[in-house]
Parts: structure tokens; C-alpha cells; sequence
């Protein structure tokens, strides 16, 4: 097909902003120094049981994130459940939480010195033993609470576009509820789900904050100890290598499927609900949303809010102002820069690759596997190495711009799937009639792609938005000196065991959060499968 | 005499450069420290806080243009590496020399302590009996099954007390003590507050904490039923205690003003702040206690033991924890 952008120049200069800090990563893991080579020996024996258990975190937390995202989904697109709309609207809301602040809210209820424990300990009853939240289920479960609306997002702007006259016609053959959600719904969901589970398998898989805080050893926690315990930054460099292989499976997996969505002007989203509920799924149903967002956003934000009082005069002060400016700065500038990115990379993709071409965007995409401190590291060794060979010095300005790349290379996996969605509903053909009607390239993108990518823009910016807000070990080590964020804030605190102190900037951070969530939320329903 | 006051205002303000401080200890910790630094000296200090690894790591890749004069972090176990990093520069300072004691320091004068941590042991005073407790070593006893939490192996605090034990006791020996404890079913927590919240909530009736961290609950909650206790008095090792401290960058260029900050910081002055802000000790020994402090009572400390060793124990300890499966 005819090229508008330079497949080659911008795959190019992605891979150097992307693959040059992963090019750091295969140098140090490359050059062990003696020293480093028993600690590399030591790690290498641990690997099978670590690994094991990062597998079966990531299944279990796959499996309920898309228990809850997707049967949430289906439940409030279809059903005429009660209250759907403002159920809409709060299954998104706990994408505000960081798993590591969600993590030590959890723990902060459910441990044994905790309030259920002791509340129910004062009235008789120690179920300690059989309710262990610091337990393979326990981070699962709380992990999932965190990350199911990724799922919930892309299965239910999906199930919004299906044509509702396919659905129709499927009824009026006779088919059952259960064989039109298995012949129509569910294969266009396909595409939508495994983005979803795409993204939780990374997360969870790059995830050190809340995996440290249940002292769940995985993976990273391989990573994290070859570095700061035994002092070996080469083997961290290499064991992250592995991760890299890792998420480079799970998105050419991915990519291999194909989407066979039933699209069409009529869509199930602008139609009135499809099934009608009787009284007692009404009621089960009902249960099950509620009970969703009650543990997913109620109680955590509740408990940041309680916490938060206790402290208030302690901590709150004049800081908290430039914390938030910075935040929303650095939030701001990323997910436009990001933002870009994505619809690029997507543009480039739909003009056709070549199999080269095709390795380089999947590599641009690797950073959301890699856990952020050793993203950081490697981004800042590549900077500081072009700054000394150019003779620069670090200034403010610099730093932000090495801060900018390092979102970039972690979160540009995010507005990519976002922007795939929608682009893949047009069917390829359309360009191809395009084309040959003799319209130019340029205009078969502002007339085609853009107007079903423009709808989508302020969810993915939002999203973006949400991601950098949250964000921690990149912005600890890449940002301006003096510029600090709120999850710098929450991590000095926590990190010095100040739990209820780092609840006032983890309910600023989650309640900012949810602001932005809240009155953006009208923008995600047109989110289509990340 | 106008003019003379107008010159000397001008060298006061320019005379000295700004100083980049990176430091691992969180800014609440060393913000105002530094304010009153800047008060004193007209040198201002900025500062990048950070973890240790990632700042080492900052200070390498930046090389001649580091913008950093002074590193500062806790655990010898870090000073120790940043120092084996070649990172830091050696300083020949009387001050501190005649401020820091030398089991405090760096041998080779690379880093020096700035405050002292004991890690001890914490009990809770309604289920433990005056006389049960005894040393580290014996809390691999059987009495003590099932009644002790412990922080992670993957903390340094507890790779820098096994690095400890390893150097008074021997490898074999530690491990013995060590897989003792763990094989008393163990309960694990990511970190001292939650240790000592599950002593006073009675998950369990004794564990191994940092003493400032029981200072901050006992402030908040003055009602719980903990106390701490000094393992090793008699005829043993004494305590094991842990540094946070501070080296000049070795491609530092303010490293006169650098040295006149570490030398405040290890003065009357500073210390005695600088140590009571998070109710640790001080590690000029001529500063009395913070009163808070104080009235956990005095116990002998492991003078002894270097704690350069600590750094370079802690793969030993690291490996050896890892052997008696203590997670």
C-alpha cells in the first residue's frame, strides 16, 4: 500500500529512543565482571521456583481480572441491570490506584494487627488462619481488584460496537441467549479480551511494589535483590533480558490473533439492553457488581481517607501544592507526547510492515513488561552516555526530557493497543477502495482513520494521563532534582514504614485520579479494544 | 566601612558554590537539616533523594559532569559498596576524624557514620516473662516456636545483622542460629512497623526491629504493649548496630564545601538534630541521646565489629538466608 509516513525513518528513530536504553541492558548483561559471576550463579538457582511463581501470579490474576472485567462487561452493556450507568462509570474509577498503594491498603485491613482481623478477634472469632491475606490468593486477588478494569475497558467499549442488527437476527432465528453470545458476541470480543489480558499479564509481570509488600517473591524480586542486595546491576541487566523474551512472546501472541468483530452504525451501545433480567439474576447480578466496586474503589478509598485524617496535621503543608503541579505536569506533557506516539505507531502498522520492520514494533512496545527502576537505569546510562560524549551537563530541561523518554519507552505498549482497537473495526479493504479511487493517502487518513481515532484520543489521553500519574521508580530516578510528584511522596513515606502519612499523598494522588476519571468518563465509553 | 560591609555581603553569597546532595534518606529526614546548613553557611544544598543502588548508579553513568558532591545513604552495607564503586573519595579531615569513632567509619576513610540505629529486639511486655529474653542466638531455641516476626531477608537491615553474625559467630555457626529461627515457623512482614503492630496485636511475642521505628508507634500509640529489649549484654558482642552516613563524591568540584557539610553534620551542632529527627543515636559520641530516646535505656553496642565487614558479608548473608529458606 502507498506509505504516507517513512516506515523506515520513524521505526528508525523509535527504535533509537526505545531500543537504545535496552541496548545499555544487553551491554551490562553481557560484561559480568568476576565478581558478579557467582552472584549470577546464586540467581540462576533460584529462577525455576521465582519464575514459577510469577507464571502463577500472572495466570490467577488474568483469570479474575477478566472474571470481574469482562463478566462486569457483558453484565452492563446487555443486561438491564439496575443502575448500570453509574456502575459504568465506577468500574472505571479504581484504574486511579497504583497496585503498591492498593497493596498496603489491603494489608493494612486484612493482616492479622489489622482492623477485620482485630474487629472480628475482639468479638470471638480468630480467622486469621483461613483468611491469610499475605497468601498467593490474597495478591492475586487485591492485584486483580487493581488492574480488572483494563479488561472491563476493552471488552465493554467492544461489546458497545457490535451491530445490534447481527445480534437481532440471531434472535430471530431462534438462537438461544447462550449461542448468540457464543456465535456473535463473544468472537468479536476475542481481540478486546486478549488486549485486556495482555496488559494485566505485563503489569503483573513488571509489577515490584505490590509484590514487596506481601513479600510474594516473583521474577522481579530476582531483579531487585541481584541489584540492591548483591550489588550487580550486569545480572539485574541480564535477568531483565529474560523478562524482555517474555513480553516479546506475549505480544507477537497476541498479535496473531485475529479480530472478527460484527460491526455496524446500529451498535448494541446506542441500543436499549438486549437481555432482560429476571428478578433473581437481578438480584445475583447486582451483588456481583456491587460486591466489584465495593472492594475495588469504596473500601480502599474509604481506608486512604480515615488514615488520611489521622495524620492531616502532621504531614499536610504548603509541598503538597508543587507536588501536585508536578504531577500534573509531568502527567500532561507524557500523554500528549504519548499520545502522538501511539496513533503513529498504529498509522504506520495499518500502511503494512515488512517482517524487520514488524521485530522493531514489537520491541517498541517491550517497555511495559520491564519493571520501571530497571527501565530507568538503562535510560539514564544511555542519556548520560550521549550527554558526556557531547560534553552536556544534566539541566532541569535535560532531565525532563530523559523523564519524557523513559514514560515513553514504559507506556507507549498502552496508547498503541488503544488506538488498535478502533483502527482495526475499519476493515483493511476500505483503504484498499480508498486508494484506488484515487484518493491520496493524507486524505484517506483525516476522511477514514482519524474520525474513528478522534473519539477515542481523550480516553487514551486519559489513560495515559492516569498511568504517568501513578507512576513511581521511573520518576524517582529520572526526575528534575527538586521536582518532586505525589508517588515520590508516597514511596519515601512508605518506604520508612509511614503508613498513615502516605495515605494523605495516596488520597491526593487517588482522589486527583479519580477527578480526572470522573468527568472524563463520557470519553471512555467510546474507548473501543485496547 | 560601607563598602568593606557591601564586599564582604558579596563574597559571603558568592564565595561558595551550591552543593548537590544525593542522598537514599527520604527529604523529610534531611530537609531541615540542611535549611539550618544554609543558614549557617550561606551555601545552599540541593538535593536528589533516591534509592541507594539507582544513586550509585546515577553518580557512575554521569561520571565528570555528576553534578553530585556528597552521597548520603543508610546501611554500611551501601557506603560500603558506593565506596567499592570508587565513587567516593577519601578524606583526611581532623574534625571528623576526632568526631566519628573508627568503628563508625570507613577504614580508608571513603564514608563516615552520621547517626547510629540499634536492631534489636522488641517483645511484648504482657506475654513475655523478665528473664525469657536472652541473645539473638537464642531465639533459635524451641521455646520461642511459633512467637517470633521478622522483617524480610530482603531488607539490608537484616542482611547487615546476619553480616554481623556471621563475623562474630562463623558461617557455619550463623546458619545454625539463622535456620533457628526460621524453623520457629517465622512469620515474615515487608517491614519493622508491621512487625511491631503484630507483636502488640499478639500474632506473635517477639521480633527483630530498628529501634526508631519503634519510637515513631510508641508516639502515636504510647498504650501499646511493647517494649524493647538489648540482646548480647553479657559476655557477648553487645547489640548490633547500623549506620546512616555520608561520602565526598570523587568528582565532586565544591569538595571544600562538601567536606565543611560532612564535618558540620558530624558536629555538635548538627548532630544532635540530625540523629533525634527520626530518634536514632548519635554518632559523635560527646552529643547526649534525644530524651525520647534516652529512656529506652542504655545497652553495650557491637563496637567491635567494623562495618565495612557488613558491606562485605552481605552476599555471604544474603546466600546464607536464602539456604535456611528465610524469605
Amino acid at each position: 500500500m502507498k506509505s504516507i509516513i517513512n516506515n523506515r525513518l520513524v521505526l528508525s528513530l523509535y527504535a533509537l529512543i526505545v531500543l537504545g536504553p535496552f541496548c545499555v541492558l544487553v551491554f551490562k548483561s553481557f560484561n559480568l565482571k568476576p565478581e558478579d559471576l557467582d552472584t549470577w550463579e546464586f540467581t540462576v538457582k533460584q529462577l525455576g521456583s521465582l519464575s514459577l511463581n510469577s507464571i502463577l501470579l500472572v495466570l490467577t490474576t488474568v483469570f479474575f481480572s477478566t472474571l470481574m472485567g469482562v463478566g462486569m462487561a457483558l453484565t452492563l452493556v446487555l443486561t438491564d441491570i439496575k443502575a448500570r450507568k453509574i456502575l459504568m462509570v465506577l468500574s472505571i474509577l479504581p484504574l486511579a490506584f497504583p497496585l503498591y498503594v492498593l497493596s498496603f491498603i489491603y494489608l493494612g485491613i486484612f493482616e492479622y494487627s489489622g482492623f477485620f482481623h482485630s474487629f472480628l478477634r475482639s468479638n470471638g472469632f480468630d480467622l486469621h488462619v483461613y483468611l491469610p491475606i499475605k497468601s498467593f490468593l490474597g495478591v492475586s486477588l487485591v492485584f486483580s481488584l487493581g488492574l480488572f478494569p483494563y479488561l472491563f475497558l476493552t471488552s465493554s467499549n467492544t461489546l458497545c460496537k457490535i451491530g445490534y442488527d447481527q445480534v437481532k437476527a440471531a434472535m430471530s432465528l431462534g438462537k438461544s441467549r447462550r449461542q448468540i453470545l457464543s456465535l456473535v458476541i463473544l468472537p468479536s470480543l476475542k481481540g478486546a479480551i486478549l488486549s485486556g489480558m495482555a496488559i494485566v499479564s505485563l503489569d503483573t509481570l513488571s509489577d515490584f511494589g505490590g509484590v514487596s509488600a506481601f513479600n510474594y517473591d516473583t521474577f522481579t524480586t530476582s531483579i531487585y535483590n541481584a541489584w540492591s542486595g548483591l550489588f550487580s546491576f550486569s545480572v539485574a541487566s541480564r535477568l531483565s533480558l529474560f523478562l524482555l523474551v517474555i513480553a516479546i512472546i506475549i505480544i507477537c501472541w497476541e498479535r496473531k490473533v485475529e479480530v472478527r468483530a460484527f460491526v455496524s452504525k446500529n451498535c448494541l451501545g446506542q441500543m436499549p439492553p438486549l437481555f432482560k433480567l429476571s428478578r433473581v439474576n437481578q438480584i445475583l447480578l447486582s451483588m456481583f457488581c456491587w460486591s466489584v466496586v465495593c472492594f475495588s474503589l469504596i473500601i480502599p478509598l474509604c481506608t486512604l481517607i480515615i488514615w488520611s485524617m489521622e495524620t492531616l496535621t502532621l504531614e499536610w503543608g504548603n509541598h503538597y501544592g508543587s507536588l501536585i503541579k508536578n504531577s500534573f505536569i509531568f502527567s500532561l506533557v507524557a500523554g500528549i507526547i504519548l499520545l502522538a506516539g501511539g496513533i503513529i505507531l498504529n498509522l504506520i502498522q495499518r500502511q503494512g510492515v515488512g517482517n524487520f520492520q514488524k521485530i522493531m514494533l514489537s520491541f517498541s512496545l517491550i517497555g511495559y513488561a520491564i519493571p520501571g527502576n530497571v527501565i530507568a537505569v538503562a535510560v539514564f546510562i544511555f542519556i548520560a552516555f550521549i550527554f558526556n560524549f557531547l560534553g552536556l551537563e544534566m539541566s532541569v530541561g535535560l532531565s525532563l526530557c530523559s523523564l519524557i523518554v523513559g514514560y515513553f519507552i514504559r507506556f507507549l505498549s498502552v496508547s498503541y493497543r488503544n488506538f488498535k482497537g478502533p483502527l482495526e473495526l475499519i476493515p483493511i479493504e476500505l483503504d484498499k477502495v480508498s486508494l484506488s479511487l484515487g484518493q491520496s493517502g493524507f486524505r484517506m487518513w483525516t476522511k477514514l482513520h482519524l474520525p474513528m481515532i478522534l473519539p477515542t484520543s481523550w480516553g487514551v489521553f486519559i489513560l495515559l494521563f492516569l498511568e504517568v500519574f501513578k507512576e513511581m521508580p521511573l520518576t524517582l530516578m529520572l526526575r528534575p532534582t527538586g521536582h518532586d510528584t505525589l508517588a515520590i511522596k508516597i514511596y519515601e513515606l512508605t518506604s520508612e514504614g509511614e503508613w498513615e502519612r502516605a495515605a494523605i499523598a495516596g488520597s491526593c494522588l487517588v482522589l486527583l485520579a479519580l477527578g480526572v476519571t470522573f468527568f472524563s468518563r463520557k470519553k471512555f465509553e467510546v474507548l473501543s479494544d485496547a | 566601612m560601607k563598602y568593606l560591609t557591601i564586599l564582604t555581603f558579596f563574597i559571603s553569597s558568592v564565595a561558595f558554590a551550591d552543593l548537590t546532595v544525593y542522598t537514599s534518606r527520604k527529604e523529610h529526614l534531611v530537609k531541615e537539616i540542611f535549611k539550618q546548613f544554609e543558614k549557617e553557611t550561606s551555601i545552599k544544598v540541593n538535593y536528589r533523594t533516591g534509592k541507594s543502588g539507582a544513586l550509585i548508579q546515577t553518580i557512575k553513568a554521569e561520571g565528570n559532569n555528576s553534578p553530585a558532591d556528597l552521597f548520603m545513604t543508610v546501611d554500611a552495607g551501601n557506603l560500603w559498596f558506593a565506596a567499592k564503586e570508587g565513587i567516593l573519595e577519601s578524606t583526611n579531615s581532623k574534625v571528623l576524624g576526632k568526631n566519628i569513632p573508627s568503628h563508625l567509619k570507613d577504614l580508608k576513610n571513603n564514608w563516615f557514620g552520621l547517626s547510629v540505629r540499634a536492631r534489636t529486639i522488641a517483645y511484648n511486655f504482657n506475654k513475655v516473662k523478665d528473664g525469657e529474653l536472652n541473645s539473638y542466638e537464642d531465639l533459635a531455641t524451641e521455646k520461642w516456636k511459633g512467637r517470633i516476626c521478622l522483617r524480610t531477608s530482603k531488607k539490608v537491615y537484616n542482611q547487615s545483622l546476619v553480616a554481623m553474625l556471621i563475623g562474630e559467630l562463623g558461617y557455619q555457626k550463623t546458619k545454625e542460629v539463622v535456620g533457628g529461627w526460621v524453623k520457629n515457623n517465622v512469620e515474615i512482614f515487608s517491614n519493622d512497623t508491621s512487625v511491631l503492630k503484630s507483636i502488640a496485636a499478639g500474632q506473635c511475642d517477639v521480633g527483630i526491629v530498628n529501634t526508631y521505628y519503634f519510637g515513631r508507634l510508641i508516639k502515636k500509640d504510647p498504650k501499646l504493649p511493647i517494649k524493647l529489649f538489648w540482646p548480647n549484654q553479657k559476655n557477648s558482642y553487645g547489640v548490633h548496630i547500623n549506620v546512616s552516613g555520608a561520602g565526598i563524591v570523587k568528582t565532586s568540584k565544591n569538595k571544600k564545601e562538601a567536606l565543611r557539610l560532612l564535618e558540620w553534620l558530624s558536629s555538635e551542632k548538627a548532630q544532635g538534630s540530625f540523629a533525634s529527627i527520626n530518634m536514632e543515636y548519635p554518632a559523635n559520641p560527646s552529643i547526649k541521646n534525644d530524651p525520647v530516646v534516652n529512656k529506652w535505656g542504655t545497652f553495650k553496642s557491637n563496637s567491635t565489629f567494623q562495618l565495612t565487614k557488613a558491606g562485605i558479608l552481605q552476599k555471604d548473608a544474603i546466600k546464607l538466608m536464602n539456604e535456611v529458606n528465610y524469605k
